[in-house]
Parts: C-alpha cells; structure tokens; sequence
C-alpha cells in the first residue's frame, strides 16, 4: 500500500481518543500488575526474615544454656552413699515438719476439748 | 505464620527453660566461698542404677526404687550470709513462677523448710527442698538447696513422707 493510500482511509471520529484511553488503561493494569508482583515479593521476602530471625532467637537461646556441670563424684557407689545420705537428711527435715503438725494438732486437739467441756458443764447446768 | 513462629520458639524456649532452673541455681553459686556443692548427672544415675539394691531389715522404705527414679540431683550448702538470703530469694523467684507447688512448710525458731515439687499426674517430676538454720549467737546461718529431676510415682514420695514419720 503506498504512502497516498494510506493517508486516504478514512480514520473514525473518537478513535484516537479511544485509542488514548486504551492505552492508559494497559498502562495502569501494568502497573497494577507490577505492584502486585512487588507485594508478592515483599511477602516472601519476610517469611524469609521471620525465619531467619526466628532460627537467630533459637540459637541464641541455645548457646546462652549455663554449661553442663560436671559430676562431683566419678564413682556410682560413693554417689549412691551421697544420694541416701540426702535422702535421709530430706527424710529428716520432713519428720520435723510432720512432729510440728502433730503439736500444733495436739494443741487444737486440747482446744476443743476444752471448749466441749465447757459447753457440756453448761448444758448440764 | 508469624504467631506460629512465635508460639515455636515460646514454647521451646519454656520447656528449655524449665529444665535449666535447678542446673542456673547450681552454675550461679558452686566455686563461690562458703559454698559446696554437688551434681550427680542422668548418667551417674544410669549407673547407680547398675548397683544391686541393698535391702536393709527394718526399712520400710526401698531407697535402691526411689533412686532408680532419679535423673539427677544439684545439692548446694551455703554457710555465707550474704549469699544464704540471695539463695533464698532465688529461690523464691523460681517458685514464684508457678509451676511449683508447695508441699511442706515448716517453721521452727530461725529454722525453716520449704519443700515443693512439680507434679506431672501421678508423677513427680521435681523436687526442690529450701532449708534455712539460724546459727546460735550468730547473724549468719546456712541454707541448702536439694534440687532433684526425677519421675518418681507420689506414691514413693508417700512412702518417704511415711518412712520420715516413724
């Protein structure tokens, strides 16, 4: 087609202005595209720092662990004579607790006893 | 996603935590003046557990079963004044945090026992003893800590409470 047959067709009122409009439509579905694909990243991109920071807080917690203590005793059997002997002093505290209960019990015992005398005589009366 | 994280590393972090206490108590106080201290390890255990249980005419309690439940045990004997009361507000901290609850408490003069435990069901899975004692015509006392990790049926721990009766 030549040059003169070109500029004879005949061009449509308003197509121009459609065309113009068309274009800035494409223009902003592109850049609407192009934003969600920056969000999309933006999101995986903190999943990644959560989890990074997430395995940072793990380690950090793991290496502030107090160091394992080392055994004070590299023979069982004097361990075990060392546990019964704690046991027996544990035995013990708890005896001295249970023989105060038992005062204090006999002492509410003499309470009452006291009271229901007294409660009696005066019924009697 | 980020609540899970967050509730992961939380939950890692109290269950990690828990088992320390005993162990951060003993780090923090053995080796300082006027302190001794103990620490026999799960392994140790494993290993006591070896030994063939001695039973002793009379005893109604078998120590050689209670033993066997043990996975270890962090003693500290303070005779040091200044760190007898940070022991005990340690101590106090600790319990404070909930999980243990108070068994027994005794209160004698200037003599004190604190004994709590951590009960997991029918299982005792800790036990913590505080005792305090006023030294005669002195400011300064002592005070103990027993810390023992264990899975102990509180049927045993009846058997000891029994046992310290008699």
């Amino acid at each position: 087609m030549k040059e003169k047959d070109i500029n004879e067709i005949e061009i449509p009122n308003g197509l121009e202005e459609e065309m113009s409009d068309f274009i800035d439509s494409m223009d902003a579905a592109e850049s609407v595209m192009a934003e969600e694909r920056r969000r999309k990243g933006a999101v995986r991109w903190s999943y990644v720092a959560g989890a990074a920071a997430t395995v940072a807080l793990l380690v950090t917690f793991l290496f502030r662990q107090p160091a394992m203590p080392e055994d004070t005793f590299t023979d069982p059997h004097e361990a075990y004579a060392c546990v019964e002997q704690t046991l027996a002093a544990i035995s013990e505290k708890m005896g001295n607790g249970v023989q105060q209960a038992r005062r204090a019990g006999d002492k509410i015992d003499a309470g009452t006893a006291k009271i229901r005398e007294l409660y009696d005589n005066k019924n009697n009366d | 996603m980020k609540q899970i994280s967050i509730l992961i590393v939380a939950m890692f972090m109290a269950v990690t935590a828990f088992a320390q206490e005993g162990k951060e108590l003993y780090n923090k106080y053995s080796g300082k003046e006027g302190v001794s201290a103990v620490y026999i390890s799960p392994t140790m255990f494993e290993m006591i557990k070896q030994i063939p249980d001695i039973e002793l005419e009379g005893e109604s309690l078998n120590i050689g079963e209670l033993i066997k439940t043990f996975e270890g045990m962090y003693i500290l004997n303070i005779e040091n004044g200044e760190l007898c009361s940070e022991v005990e507000k340690n101590v106090e901290e600790l319990v404070g945090k909930g999980r243990y609850k108070l068994l027994m408490e005794a209160m004698d003069g200037g003599d004190r026992v604190h004994i709590y435990i951590v009960q997991d069901g029918d299982t005792v899975t800790d036990f913590l003893m505080l005792a305090g004692e006023a030294a005669q015509g002195q400011t300064d006392g002592t005070v103990a800590v027993i810390s023992i990790s264990a899975r102990m049926a509180i049927s045993e721990l009846q058997k000891l409470l029994a046992s310290a009766m008699q």
